[in-house]
This record gives structure tokens, C-alpha cells and sequence, in this order.
């Protein structure tokens, strides 16, 4: 990605950007607000920043880094200012023990896809989606962006050892709701 | 703490890869001769390799659509607003030039610059294109005037910039904002109405938005108030010395302080 053009506000650099991006940032808004309409929104919003602000990106840290710092931003004001959230998000605390996998409304019924949520990921997707919002930043930012410790630390605005504390609690809850969901772990031990 | 204990709470980073190599050989001797830790060994590999599977979705055809839409708008809207800066400065200037002691007397002596029609051209400030203010005979020797009139020439048929009522609507108005919180015109890039707050190291958003004397929820990184309010914030941004800008910060974390209306 050829930054300067980008810096220089060239329309064709800038379409080149969002065709290589369009998919990574729209699929962390989606696991961060776990709304297919929101994430398209969110997705929206995080480009015309970039666009508006890439003149004064540093490059103190990676292209990739930035955007993603952009997209957790705006899905968090999101999330808060969205009043349709997600009644499974209610209260965190009484979801502990419970299994929340069941709880998440399929969106996704047909014959085809419901093949497709037997795959690993597909579970894996749906757990994420279940976890706490606290866990599940922690995850995304981590599990699936890759961000290093401190960057996530930064984004978060907390210390390192928070972000370590709450990824090794939202891994094990992550842990707890597939063991809990019964078909992952036995799709594994039959397929490994 | 029995061994497994210990063990299973090495498991994550194992498995993770985030172990250092004693941990790592420690917990791989372990598993050897424990068939339950090791089972659960399996089972976080698995849920490691879920993680790594979880399938990518295609974002919305219309979303790349939208988003060149949007910077078209907002290309056209930076043209608009470069033009009427311009104008502002060139107003300014003419104004100066006419006020000043003994200008007058340079302006209407034998080498005038301008022939009558001086004042209205000053007060004509950011609308030079209204019919109200007519503009100087042409002169090759006033670069000011001519950036004026440069300006007063609609060259932009795309945007439609210059027409009087695009300078004195929502565009200049939020111009006129802005410069009046920031004390500057937003430079290219820039949001009217927006600036943002580096949050210093070491303290929470939550404590900032204490100081600011702004309520709202912790997680929140996007605040909306009134003008006064964003004069408030500023000034005690000020007080504290809490660094500000126009542009977002891609070295910190920030808050972002929209002005409503």
C-alpha cells in the first residue's frame, strides 16, 4: 500500500486502500458489535476517517495498526450509542454458567449453513459472539486482529497486565462455552 | 497446588505460543505421564486452531460504493471550503490595506489601486460574490484583489463553490465554528466543529472526563456538546495543560469532543 499517495488524498490509492481493508475492518465490526448493520456502518465511518486523518498518520507503528486503533474506536462509540443492542448482552454477570452459545439467535437456518456451524471455526465465531464485551475485545483484538500486548494495552487504555489477565480469562471462558456446547470437542477428538 | 494445577495454568500459554521454552518443556514432560492434562491439551489446540478457522465474511457490495461517495462529498466540501479561506484572506487583506493610516491617501492619490467602491469591498468579508459587493476594476498590480476576484469566479461547476448562498450556509457556518474554538480555519483533513483530547499516560478516560467535568460512560471515546461547552473543555484543557488538536492522534489514545449543531 503505497502510504504517501494516500497521504497525497489520491482518489485511486484511496479505492486501492478500501478494496484491501473493505474485508478486515468490516470483520472485526462485526465480531466487536456481533450486528451485520452496524458493522456495515461502522465500516462506513472508519474510511472517512482514515481518509480524513491519513495526512497525519505517523507511521509510528503499521498502517494496520492505525486502522484497526480507528475501527475499535468507532465500533466502542458505536456499541454505546446503538440502542439496539443485542438483548443477550444484558447483564454479563448473569450469563456466567449459562450456555450462551444456545442463546444467540440464528440468523443462518437453511440445510447448507447449518452444515457449515458444525465447522470449528464456525463455533469458535459463535462463542466469540457470546463471551462478555470485555473478554470478547480482548479476544478480537488479539485472536484475530494479531495485535501485540501493548497496542491492545494503548486501544484499551489500560495496563498490559489487565489485557494479559482478561485474554487469559476470556481463552478459558471461550474454553468453557465450547465444552459446554458439546459438538466442538467431539467433532475434534473424532477429526484429530 | 498440586502439579496438574500448576500445569493446567501453563496450558494457555503453551498452546498460545506464548510460553517461554522452560514453561514450554516443563508442561510438554508433564503431559507425557498425565493423560487428563493432556487431554485438555488436545482440546486447546483445537479450540486454538478454531480460532485461526474462523471463517472471514464478504462485507456488503455497497459498502466500498458508499465510502467512494463519501470522499467525493467530502473532496468537494474541502474545494468549497479552500475557497472561501481564500476569500476570508483576501478580505482581510483588502480591509487593511483600506484602513490603514494614510492608505487612503496611497489608494485615491495619482498610482490608486482602487477607484471607489473601497469600503464595500472590505465589509464584504466572506461573501465577495454578493451583488451588494462589487469588486475592484481589474489591476494587474494587486495580488490580494486578484486572489479576490479569483474567488469570485465560480471555476468549480461541480461544486457549485463561489454561489453566496453555499458561503453564508451550513458550510460557513461551521467555519465560522470552528475558527472561533480553535482560533484557526481547519487545515486540509480537518473536521469543522470536531477536535480531539490526548489522553495523558498513566491516566484513565474516566479520570479525564472527571476534569473536564464532562459525565458520561466510561468506555465511551466520542462526546457530543454545545459550543459553550466545547469553549469549557478547551479552556480547562488549557489550565491542565491536557494536549489537544484538530486531528485525531495515531500515537495515544484520544477522546473525541463533537460540537452539536
Amino acid at each position: 500500500m503505497d502510504i504517501a499517495k494516500l497521504k497525497k488524498g489520491e482518489a485511486e490509492a484511496f479505492e486501492q486502500f478500501v478494496k484491501e481493508y473493505e474485508k478486515k475492518v468490516y470483520n472485526m465490526a462485526l465480531r466487536l458489535l456481533s450486528d451485520y448493520d452496524l458493522a456495515c456502518d461502522a465500516s462506513q465511518e472508519v474510511f472517512i476517517k482514515v481518509y480524513r486523518n491519513i495526512a497525519n498518520f505517523k507511521e509510528e507503528c503499521a498502517l494496520s495498526t492505525w486502522v484497526y486503533r480507528i475501527t475499535f474506536n468507532v465500533c466502542t462509540d458505536m456499541r454505546r450509542k446503538s440502542s439496539r443492542e443485542r438483548t443477550l448482552s444484558i447483564d454479563e454477570e448473569s450469563r456466567e454458567g449459562a450456555d450462551l452459545i444456545s442463546m444467540i439467535p440464528d440468523t443462518d437456518p437453511t440445510p447448507e449453513e447449518a452444515v457449515c456451524q458444525k465447522e470449528s471455526g464456525q463455533l469458535v465465531r459463535k462463542a466469540i459472539d457470546a463471551l462478555p464485551e470485555k473478554y470478547r475485545e480482548v479476544i478480537v483484538l488479539r485472536e484475530l486482529q494479531n495485535l501485540p500486548y501493548n497496542e491492545i494495552s494503548s486501544l484499551l487504555n489500560c495496563s498490559e497486565g489487565t489485557v494479559k489477565s482478561r485474554i487469559n480469562r476470556g481463552r478459558q471462558k471461550l474454553y468453557e462455552l465450547l465444552s459446554g456446547c458439546g459438538n466442538f470437542f467431539c467433532n475434534i477428538s473424532s477429526n484429530r | 497446588m498440586n502439579p496438574c494445577e500448576e500445569i493446567r495454568d501453563s496450558l494457555y500459554g503453551v498452546v498460545f505460543g506464548e510460553a517461554d521454552e522452560q514453561q514450554t518443556r516443563i508442561v510438554l514432560e508433564h503431559l507425557d505421564g498425565c493423560p487428563q492434562c493432556r487431554e485438555l491439551f488436545v482440546k486447546l489446540r483445537a479450540l486454538y486452531n478454531g480460532l485461526q478457522e474462523i471463517p472471514q465474511e464478504e462485507p456488503p457490495e455497497e459498502l466500498s460504493r458508499n465510502v467512494m461517495e463519501s470522499i467525493r462529498k467530502i473532496r468537494a466540501e474541502k474545494r468549497r471550503n479552500r475557497r472561501i479561506i481564500a476569500a476570508c484572506a483576501a478580505a482581510a487583506a483588502v480591509a487593511v490595506i483600506v484602513f490603514l493610516p494614510g492608505s487612503r491617501d496611497f489608494l485615491t492619490g495619482s498610482d490608486s489601486l482602487l477607484s471607489g467602491g473601497t469600503s464595500q469591498t472590505a465589509s464584504a468579508e466572506c461573501a465577495p460574490s454578493s451583488p451588494e459587493a462589487p469588486m475592484p476594476a481589474a489591476d494587474q498590480g494587486a495580488p490580494m484583489m486578484k486572489a479576490a476576484r479569483n474567488f469570485n469566479t465560480n471555476d468549480d461547476a461541480a461544486t457549485g463553490g463561489g454561489s453566496p448562498e453555499e458561503v453564508t450556509g451550513e458550510n460557513g457556518n461551521q467555519m465560522q465554528q470552528f475558527i472561533a474554538m480553535s482560533g484557526t480555519p481547519p487545515e486540509e483533513g480537518e473536521d469543522a466543529g470536531v477536535f480531539y483530547i490526548k489522553i495523558p499516560s498513566g491516566m484513565t478516560s474516566q479520570e479525564l472526563y472527571g476534569i473536564l467535568s464532562v459525565k458520561t460512560d466510561e468506555n465511551i471515546t466520542e462526546i457530543e456538546v454545545d459550543a459553550q461547552q466545547a469553549q469549557q473543555i478547551r479552556q480547562i484543557c488549557q489550565d491542565n495543560g491536557f494536549e489537544t488538536s484538530g486531528q485525531v492522534y495515531t500515537d495515544s489514545p484520544y477522546i473525541t469532543v463533537k460540537t452539536a449543531g
